[in-house]
C-alpha cells in the first residue's frame, strides 16, 4: 500500500468515524440521561432524509433542505418523547426498548403509506463526488465535509455540555439516573432537552449520511441505529466520552477490514466487523470506559 | 479445626474516596461480631468486599484455609457465606416460596420443598407463602431476606442493618432469631452484624468492631468498646441520629 | 440435583401444560373437522408461531434480557430443514454446489425438526459462551450483532442458501397433527424449564442479578443455559416453519420478523408461556381482521378505502404501546394458566 492510499484510507476512517461518533453520541445522550435505548433513533435519520427528499423534489436547494430536515428530526424526537416515553416514565428497560421499537415501526409504516414503499434517489450536489488535491494526496470532498461537520458538531456539543447550565444538568443526570429522578419537575425539561439534542445530532448525521448514500428508503434507519448501538456498547454504555471513542473505533475496524479482506470476502465485511466487536466485548464486558470504575 | 473468616489489611477506594484502609478482622464460628461506625464509615463497603460484590485493591480475605480474594460473589457464597443487604434486595416478581427456594438451592443438600416449609414455619411466613415478594410489607420483606440468607445453612452470615425500619417488637424478635443462628444447636454460624442501635449491639454481640472513615478505631468486648475514649468521641462527638439510614450500596 | 426441583412448581407447570395442550388440541381438531384449506393454513401458521414465540419467551421472559438474535436461530432451523427436505432433483438444479451427501439426502419432518434444533444448538453454544459473560445492555447489542451477522451469511453464502434469491421446493410436510404435537412439546419444555431450578435462578437474575450472585448462583452460567435451551426450541420452530412455508429468502429472518415475534410476546406478556400463546392469538386475530384493509376495501358501492400497506404492522405497533402503558407486563402479566386455578384452591384451603 502506498503512502497516498494509506492517507486516503485514514481520512476515510476519520470521516466515517466522526459520523459514527455523532450517531453514537445522539443515542448515548438519551441512554445516559434516562437509562433507556431509543430504538426509534434511526427513524430520526429517516425523517430527516424524507423531508429533504420532498423539499428537493419541489426545488429547494440542498443546504436549505438539510436545515429543514434537521429541524424535523428535532421535532420528531421531541414528539416521540412526549407521546411514547413520557407516559411510560419509570417503566423497565425492556418495556421502554419495546415501546421505542414499536415507535420505530410506526414511523416506518407512516412513511410507507404517505410517501412510498420504494427507495427514492436524492440528488446530491455534484461537488461532493469530486476530488481535491492536497499536496500529493487526492481526497474526496464529501469525506472532508463529513469530517469537518462531524468534528465541529462534536466540538459544539462538548462545549454546550461543559460550559452551559443546561449542559451541566444533562451531565449530572448522565452521571446517575437517580439524579434525573431527584430533579423532580426540572427532570421533564432536562429529558426533553436530551431528546432535542439527540434529534439535533441525528439530523446532522442524517444530512451527512444521505450525502453519502444519495437515496432514502423507509427502513434506512436500521443501519445507523445498529452502528450507534454498537459504538455506545464498545465505548461503555452510559459514557458520553465512550460513545465518541466507540464510534471512531468501529469506523477504523470497518475501514481496516475493507482494505485488508480479499475481494471474495468483502460481502462478509459487516459480519467480520461484528465478530471483532463481540471479541472486544468478550474481553472487556463493560466496554472501553466503564461507568462503574469511572476511569 | 473450626473455620474462621479472616480479613487482612483490606483497602478499597472509590475514585478519590478511601472507603476502607487497612482493615483487619477475624470472625470465628458461633460468634456474633458487631460492626459499628458513623454513617459513611465503610461498613457496607466491608460487607460488599467480603461477599465478593466489590473487589478491594489491596488486602486478602480467606474463609477457613481458602483464600477467596478476588473471587466472584457466587463462588464465595457456595463456600458457605450468606449476606443480607442494607435495603432488602428480594426477587420482587417471585413468590415468597420461590425466594426461599433460591436461598436453599446453592447448598443443594436439602429437599427444597421440605426446607421451604421449615423456613416458612420458623420465620412465620406461611400466610404469605404464595404472595409475590414485592407486595409484602417492609418488615416482612426484611424477615424474608434473612430467611432466604440462612436457607443454605451458611457458616458465616453478614447482616447489614437487619433491624433498620423495624418496630420494637420486630427488633426483639429479630434479636432472638439471630441468637438462634449462632447457637451450635441451630446453625452455629459466625455472624457479622451492622447495626446503629447500640443497645442492641451491646446485648447481642460477643465482640464489637468499630470503623471510622474506613479505619479500624477499636475492637473488643462490648464493655471495652463502650468505654473506649476514641469511640465515644467519634460516635457521640458527632451528633448521631439512629433514624438516619442512607442506602449507600451500589 | 433432583432435590432442587420443587414439586410445587413442577406440578403447576404440569397443570398449565395439559390445559394449554388441550386448548391447542381443540383448535387443531376443530380445524380438521371444518376441513377448509385456508383455515387449516391459518391453524398451522398459528401453531408454528406459537412454537417460535414460546422459544423466544423461554429466554427473554426468564432472563429479562431482550434478544434480537433469536430470529437468526429461526433462520438456521429453516435453512437446515430446507437443505434436508428438498428433493434431490431440485437440489441438483438449484444448489449444485452442495456436497453430494447433502444433495442426496431427504429426511422426514421429525428428523428435519431435530436437525434444525441441533444446528441451532451448535451456534448457540459458540455464541452463548461469549454472550453470557456480558452486561445486560451489551448482551442486547451482541444479539443484534448476531442477527446482522447471520443475515449477512444467509444473504451471501450462495452455494448453500442461494443468497438473496432464496430456496424453494420444500415439501409441505406439515399437518394439523404434527404442528399440534410440536407446539405442545415446545410449550411443555418451556414450562418445565421455567419450573426447573435453573429456570428459577434465571428469573431471579431478571429481578436482581447482583443478589442472585450472592446466593451462590452463577448468573453467567444460568444465562448460558437459558440461551441454549431457547435456541434449540427456536431452531426446531424454524424447521417447522420452513416446511409450512415451502420457499423463503434471507430477508425473512431480519428486522420485520424480529418485530413480529417480539410484538406477540410483549402483548401476551413476556414472563408467561400462556402469555406467549395468547399474544400469538391476539396478533393473528388483529392481522386477519385488518388484512382486508391492507389491500383496499369497498364498503357498499360508494365508499372505497384506498390500499393501506403496512396497516397491520402499524396497528400492532400501536397496540404494543397501549399495552405497555396500561399493563406493562403484558396481558397475562406474571401468571400462567394454572395460577388462576391453583390460587383459588389455596385461598379456599386458608379460609
Ligand atoms: N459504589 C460507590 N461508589 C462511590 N462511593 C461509594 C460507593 N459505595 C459507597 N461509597 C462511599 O464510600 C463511603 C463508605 O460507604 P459505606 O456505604 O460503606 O458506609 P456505611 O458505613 O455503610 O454507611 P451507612 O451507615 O450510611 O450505611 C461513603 O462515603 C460512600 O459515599
Ligand atoms: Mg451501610
Amino acid at each position: 500500500m502506498t503512502i497516498e492510499v494509506a492517507v486516503q484510507q485514514l481520512i476515510n476512517a476519520l470521516s466515517l468515524g466522526s459520523l459514527y461518533a455523532l450517531l453514537a453520541l445522539g443515542l448515548g445522550m438519551v441512554y445516559s440521561v434516562l437509562g433507556m435505548l431509543n430504538f426509534a433513533y434511526g427513524e430520526l435519520l429517516t425523517v430527516c432524509g424524507y423531508t429533504m427528499f420532498l423539499l428537493i423534489l419541489i426545488g429547494v436547494p440542498f443546504p436549505v433542505a438539510g436545515l429543514v430536515g434537521l429541524g424535523m428530526a428535532i421535532g420528531v424526537s421531541l414528539l416521540i418523547e412526549r407521546l411514547v416515553f413520557r407516559p411510560l416514565r419509570g417503566a423497565s428497560f425492556i418495556s421502554l426498548l419495546f415501546a421505542s421499537f414499536a415507535a420505530s415501526v410506526i414511523i416506518q409504516n407512516l412513511i410507507k403509506q404517505l410517501i412510498s414503499k420504494r427507495p427514492k434517489v436524492i440528488p446530491v450536489p455534484e461537488v461532493f463526488d469530486q476530488m481535491i488535491n492536497i499536496g500529493p494526496f487526492q481526497i474526496n470532498v464529501l469525506s472532508l465535509i463529513i469530517l469537518l461537520v462531524g468534528l465541529v458538531t462534536l466540538a459544539g456539543l462538548v462545549a454546550f455540555l461543559q460550559k452551559t447550565r443546561w449542559g451541566l444538568a444533562i451531565r449530572a443526570a448522565a452521571e446517575d439516573f437517580e439524579v434525573t429522578r431527584l430533579m423532580g419537575a426540572k427532570a421533564n425539561r432536562v429529558i426533553a432537552l436530551s431528546f432535542a439534542l439527540s434529534g439535533f445530532v441525528a439530523g446532522v448525521a442524517g444530512v451527512l449520511w444521505l450525502s453519502r448514500r444519495g437515496a432514502v428508503s423507509p427502513t434506512m434507519g436500521f443501519i445507523p441505529i445498529l452502528k450507534a448501538f454498537i459504538a455506545i456498547v464498545i465505548g461503555g454504555l452510559g459514557s458520553l466520552k465512550g460513545a465518541v471513542m466507540g464510534g471512531f473505533l468501529l469506523a477504523f475496524i470497518e475501514v481496516a477490514l475493507m482494505v485488508m479482506l480479499p475481494t471474495r470476502a468483502v460481502p462478509f465485511t459487516d459480519a467480520f466487523a461484528l465478530m471483532i466487536v463481540v471479541v472486544i466485548l468478550y474481553m472487556r464486558p463493560e466496554g472501553l470506559i466503564s461507568i462503574k470504575t469511572g476511569s | 479445626m473450626p473455620k474462621t473468616l479472616q480479613v487482612k489489611k483490606l483497602s478499597k477506594r472509590f475514585s478519590g474516596l478511601q472507603a476502607l484502609s487497612n482493615v483487619n478482622l477475624q470472625l470465628e464460628k458461633e460468634e456474633i461480631m458487631g460492626l459499628i461506625g458513623p454513617n459513611g464509615s465503610g461498613k457496607t463497603t466491608l460487607i460488599n468486599s467480603i461477599s465478593g460484590v466489590l473487589h478491594p485493591e489491596a488486602g486478602s480475605i480467606s474463609i477457613g484455609n481458602m483464600d477467596v480474594t478476588g473471587w466472584k460473589s457466587d463462588k464465595i457464597a457456595r463456600l458457605g457465606l450468606a449476606r443480607t443487604f442494607q435495603t432488602a434486595r428480594l426477587f420482587f416478581s417471585l413468590t415468597v416460596i420461590e425466594n426461599l427456594e433460591l436461598g436453599i438451592m446453592a447448598a443443594s443438600r436439602y429437599d427444597v420443598d421440605d426446607k421451604v416449609d421449615e423456613l416458612l414455619n420458623r420465620f412465620g411466613l406461611e400466610r404469605w407463602a404464595m404472595d409475590r415478594a414485592g407486595t409484602l410489607a417492609y418488615g416482612l420483606q426484611r424477615r424474608l431476606e434473612i430467611a432466604r440468607a440462612v436457607g443454605s445453612n451458611p457458616e458465616f452470615l453478614l447482616l447489614d442493618e437487619p433491624a433498620a425500619g423495624l418496630n420494637e417488637d420486630e427488633s426483639e424478635n429479630l434479636l432472638q432469631l439471630i441468637r438462634g443462628f449462632r447457637d451450635p444447636a441451630g446453625l452455629g454460624c459466625g455472624i457479622l452484624i451492622v447495626e446503629h442501635d447500640l443497645a442492641m449491639i451491646m446485648r447481642l454481640c460477643d465482640r464489637v468492631h468499630v470503623l471510622n472513615e474506613g479505619q479500624t478505631l477499636a475492637e473488643g468486648s462490648p464493655e471495652a468498646v463502650r468505654s473506649n475514649h476514641a469511640v465515644v468521641e467519634a460516635y457521640m462527638g458527632k451528633r448521631y441520629t439512629a433514624s438516619d439510614h442512607g442506602s449507600a450500596l451500589t | 440435583m433432583l432435590k432442587n426441583w420443587s414439586r410445587r412448581r413442577v406440578t403447576s407447570a404440569f397443570h398449565t401444560f395439559w390445559m394449554l395442550a388441550l386448548v391447542l388440541g381443540i383448535i387443531s381438531v376443530a380445524a380438521a373437522v371444518i376441513d377448509d384449506r385456508s383455515i387449516t393454513r391459518l391453524v398451522t401458521d398459528f401453531m408454528t408461531l406459537c412454537v417460535l414465540v414460546i422459544a423466544l419467551q423461554s429466554f427473554i421472559g426468564n432472563s429479562g434480557i431482550i434478544s434480537f438474535g433469536h430470529v437468526a436461530f429461526f433462520g438456521i432451523g429453516a435453512y437446515s430443514a430446507a437443505l434436508l427436505t428438498i428433493t434431490p432433483k431440485i437440489k441438483a438444479i438449484a444448489l449444485p454446489a452442495l456436497p453430494v451427501y447433502i444433495q442426496q439426502m431427504q429426511v422426514s419432518f421429525t428428523v428435519a425438526v431435530l436437525m434444525g434444533a441441533c444446528l441451532s444448538l451448535l451456534v448457540a453454544i459458540i455464541t452463548g459462551l461469549a454472550l453470557s459473560r456480558m452486561a445486560e445492555g451489551a448482551m442486547a447489542m451482541a444479539t443484534l450483532a448476531l442477527l446482522v451477522m447471520l443475515h449477512s451469511i444467509f444473504a451471501n453464502w450462495e452455494q448453500v442458501t442461494r443468497g438473496t434469491i432464496g430456496v424453494y421446493g420444500i415439501p409441505r410436510n406439515i399437518t394439523l397433527f404434527n404442528t399440534w404435537i410440536c407446539a405442545a412439546v415446545v410449550g411443555g419444555a418451556a414450562l418445565l424449564f421455567k419450573a426447573s431450578p435453573t429456570g428459577l435462578c434465571l428469573q431471579a437474575s431478571r429481578d436482581d442479578p447482583l443478589a442472585t450472585g450472592t446466593l451462590g448462583v452463577s448468573v453467567a452460567k444460568t444465562r448460558f443455559a437459558g440461551w441454549v435451551l431457547s435456541a434449540i426450541l427456536m431452531g426446531a420452530g424454524g424447521a417447522m416453519w420452513a416446511q409450512n412455508n415451502l420457499a423463503f429468502g434471507p430477508n425473512q429472518f431480519y428486522y420485520a420478523e424480529t418485530f413480529n415475534l417480539l410484538s406477540m410476546l410483549v402483548i401476551g406478556g413476556i414472563c408467561s408461556v400462556t402469555g406467549a400463546i395468547a399474544g400469538v392469538a391476539v396478533v393473528t386475530l388483529v392481522g386477519e381482521l385488518l388484512r382486508g384493509l391492507e389491500n383496499g376495501l369497498s364498503i357498499g358501492t360508494w365508499v372505497t378505502l384506498p390500499e393501506l400497506p403496512g396497516i397491520v404492522q402499524m396497528s400492532i405497533a400501536c397496540l404494543i404501546i397501549v399495552v405497555l402503558i396500561i399493563r406493562p407486563q403484558g396481558m397475562l402479566g406474571l401468571n400462567e394458566l394454572s395460577d388462576f386455578v391453583y390460587k383459588r384452591r389455596m385461598t379456599k384451603k386458608n379460609t
